[in-house]
């Protein structure tokens, strides 16, 4: 099973250090658009109010059912949808069918682009020392949200038995 | 070679006509006057009619982005201001983290020049190559909240807001801007002068991108700070307190003059309202960082419970606005410091500087000189009520409050009767350290010196080393930065000794030159997991310019002694570099006996021994000792000799 780029919001700071290594190691380039990842930012930019976005890498994916040149396949090893950017027609139709806004257009290529896990090892994760991002085994992410589930458990008792 | 790191525009706003401006930005002139600061130093020497009134069209508002700016060097956040301020009158520069600086860049710009005055509210919205002046009018009378959160709704959450609250629309010089509502940027008074050009907000999306020439060689220095962040074993301790993570510092060690420089907040109280455990459990919501800082020190604070529940403000350098609200102004808790905080925050009061006139004010209420007639009826005290009734005067610009907000300059002026014998003040602008709790290092003495005012972050270097650490502790430190062996010399005499007036020109430099490059300092905190070189290697790395640190520290010196003959230019010389007389009355307090003006090594001062350590700095910098100016001989030997010959025929270089 693959690893997968998780994103914690509530530690995300919005500190766009993930776009700016992402769009630097894709295009030597650094750019808030060139990013294969985005912050989102919403209200005052406090606490769960910062959203990385990406791709999910979809076990079942619409950007690749999408694609009519069959320019999106996936890389076994890593499990990232990846685009071939020689093949792409920049039709865009992969960015309407995406709901999470997982593919963007790259506008000095002239194609569609989105997270491909940077070969197994995502610089963002390196790079947000937050931990808003993490590249975890499923097992691992399972756990973790579990752990943190009782986490909360543990506080709501602290206020229903004090 | 496509070059990097630079966006290679400068955008010039002419409100007065109307017009919008690029033009390419002159390389080489950049390289010579490094980053945000360095232009803006360089342009407002050019293009600022020195004799200038801050009101006028005719000042220029200058902000330079630095080329670090919009790449993924690690702190590339910082972006610096400069004009002539209201309420100092001086020519100096303000410094912002934030998201708007990152866009600016990214949308081509390296520097943006303001000048005129628009004939109705305005504000500038710059969207990479489109940049437009737009109305205004629905906007004016706004809060700062109010302001970003509609703009936010017109044009997109994507954009950074830079806003001026009531009170810089009313031209109250004590305020600030904020962008996207947590940082601020123009102490001294930025609202006020767009509130004199009728421009209400700036906003910026960046849509384009900055160009790195070696972006392997970026990448391995990044990572290789990044992992001393990482390994720090208070690394999780200053994210999730932000700058709270000083409060130890103040409670225990630094503390806080209160009473107007009369007395020092109590430990054990500082401890009992105000500690940490507190902050976290019922203040601190969330935590908001500048572009690429790995410990953001943005804090979103919400009241939990209480009279005050539910309110929410955005603050940069929550720490020192807690300790402003609690020492200064004496609001009695927690709840209500951050209460007066968001008001502030709202109205864009300047939460270091008004809070310093309230103290003034209030002991001058208590000595009589200020009465009842001139408060309106209100008994004036050190409390929450007290803060908030002159803040709310200060925000209309009426009354006594509307007095206070022009500014320790004027307010002196107006009040007369002999306020200025209690008002510690240096150029106009209020210091922070009380130099008797402190001693005397770095920043105290900066104060003195620093051509903005009495503002303390440059000459940072011993504010966060422990008062206890031996004399040699410092050297390190000097000598990554590239100090150079004979200026050692100098610094360190003898064993056991530093010379502060000698070593803080070394300080002033770098906090001048990592600010100048787009680096959040944070003050000591962040830069302590730096090493001098890797600003060498980020600069070559992202720019494709090879320099040195060597080069870089000449580049940094070259910037602060333009930025000190701006000033000298305006009539500013060792005559107002001048030591407040507070600051030689003894210090009694609740529970630290009695303190007097001393050195590091608790050595005390008298005025005479001060004015030594005056001619000290001055002669480390290469300044006249008389005068406090720059020689010629230095201003050429940094390739000014342009900025020597206007001083000389304007008399001030014989």
């Amino acid at each position: 099973m693959n690893k997968a780029l998780v994103i914690n919001p509530e530690k995300c700071t919005g500190c766009h250090s993930c776009e700016m290594i992402c769009s630097l190691t894709h295009d030597n380039e650094c750019s808030l658009n060139l990013s294969r990842i985005g912050i989102m930012k919403t209200g005052g930019g406090g606490s769960n109010e910062n959203i990385p976005m990406v791709c999910q890498q979809c076990h079942d994916p619409f950007c690749a059912d999408a694609c009519v040149t069959g320019a999106i396949s996936r890389n076994e090893q890593t499990g990232a949808l990846v685009v071939k950017e020689d093949m792409c027609v920049g039709c865009k139709t992969c960015i309407i069918a995406c709901p999470l806004g997982g593919v963007l257009y790259h506008s000095i290529k002239d194609c569609s682009m989105k997270c491909d896990l940077c070969n197994g090892d995502p610089q963002c994760v390196k790079t947000c020392l937050y931990g808003a991002l993490e590249y975890l085994s499923m097992d691992e992410w399972g756990r973790k949200k579990r752990l943190k589930g009782a986490e909360n458990l543990v506080r709501l008792f602290d206020v229903i038995y004090k | 070679m496509k070059i990097g790191g630079y966006a290679g525009q400068i955008l010039i706003i002419d409100l007065t006509k109307e017009t919008v401006k690029q033009e390419p930005l002159d390389l080489e002139m950049a390289r010579k006057f490094l980053g945000g600061f360095g232009l803006n130093c360089k342009f407002a020497w050019d293009l600022l009619d020195p004799g200038v009134d801050p009101y006028s069209p005719d000042n220029v508002i200058f902000m330079g982005m630095g080329p670090m700016i919009g790449t993924a060097a690690p702190v590339s956040s910082k972006h610096s201001v400069m004009s002539k301020w209201p309420s100092t009158g001086t020519i100096s520069p303000g410094t912002a983290g934030g998201d708007f600086g990152l866009n600016v860049k990214l949308a081509g710009y390296d520097e943006v020049i303001i000048k005129g005055k628009a004939k109705k509210p305005v504000y500038i919205k710059i969207s990479g190559d489109q940049v437009e002046i737009c109305d205004a009018s629905d906007l004016w009378g706004k809060d700062n909240y109010v302001t970003t959160d509609r703009l936010w709704e017109k044009h997109g959450r994507n954009y950074a807001v830079l806003s001026v609250g009531t009170a810089g629309e009313r031209l109250v010089n004590t305020t600030i801007c904020l962008v996207d509502k947590y940082t601020s940027w123009g102490k001294a008074g930025l609202p006020a002068i767009m509130g004199s050009k009728n421009l209400k907000a700036l906003i910026a999306y960046g849509n384009k991108s900055i160009h790195v020439v070696d972006p392997e060689r970026l990448v391995k220095r990044a990572s290789m700070i990044l992992e001393r962040f990482r390994k720090h074993p208070d690394y999780q301790k200053l994210v999730d307190l932000g700058t709270m993570d000083g409060f130890s510092g103040w409670a225990d060690i630094h503390g806080m003059s209160i009473n107007n420089w009369s007395g020092r907040f109590p430990t054990e109280e500082a401890y009992r309202i105000y500690g940490t455990d507190y902050y976290l459990e019922n203040i601190k919501a969330g935590r908001c960082a500048d572009p690429t800082c790995p410990i953001g020190c943005k804090d979103h604070v919400k009241i939990r419970k209480g009279e005050y529940a539910g309110t929410d403000a955005w603050v940069s350098s929550f720490y020192g606005r807690v300790v402003h609200m609690a020492a200064r102004c004496q609001v009695g808790s927690y709840e209500k410091a951050v209460k007066a905080q968001e008001y502030f925050q709202l109205t864009g009061l300047c939460i270091h500087s008004y809070t310093a006139l309230i103290d003034w004010a209030v002991e001058l209420y208590e000595r009589g000189i200020l009465t009842k007639e001139d408060t309106g009826g209100v008994e004036l005290k050190h409390d929450f009520e007290t803060t908030m009734y002159l803040s709310e005067q200060a925000n209309k610009h009426e009354g006594l409050g509307g007095i206070l907000s022009q500014g320790f300059k004027k307010a002196m002026k107006d009040i007369g009767r002999g306020c200025e014998k209690y008002a510690v003040q240096v150029k106009g602008m209020e210091p922070l350290y009380d130099p008797r709790i402190n001693r005397l290092s770095g920043p105290e003495f900066n104060q003195v010196v620093n051509p903005r005012g009495a503002h303390a972050p440059q000459g940072c270097i011993t504010l966060y080393m422990s008062k206890d650490l031996a004399a040699e502790a410092y050297r390190p430190w000097l000598e990554d930065r590239g100090v150079p062996p004979e200026a050692l010399s100098r610094i360190f005499p003898r064993p056991g000794y530093f010379n502060i007036a000698r070593m803080t020109p070394y300080g002033e430099d770098w906090v001048g030159f990592i600010n100048t490059v787009g680096m959040g300092c944070l003050r000591g905190r962040v830069d302590n997991f730096f090493r001098g070189e890797d600003w060498a290697e980020i600069y070559s790395a992202v720019t494709g310019f090879e320099v040195s640190l060597e080069d870089l520290k000449k580049a940094a010196r070259r910037n602060y002694d333009l930025y000190k003959a701006l000033n000298v230019r305006l009539g500013f010389s060792r005559k107002d570099d001048v030591f407040p007389d507070r600051w030689f009355e003894p210090l009694k307090t609740s529970d630290r006996g009695t303190m007097v003006l001393c050195d590091y090594f608790k050595t005390p001062l008298t005025r005479k021994d001060c004015e030594k350590l005056l001619d000290d700095y001055y002669d480390e910098r290469g300044w006249d000792i008389k005068t406090g100016i720059p020689t010629e001989k230095t201003l050429a030997d940094e390739g000014l000799e342009d900025v020597a010959k206007d001083l000389k025929k304007r008399g001030f270089i014989k």
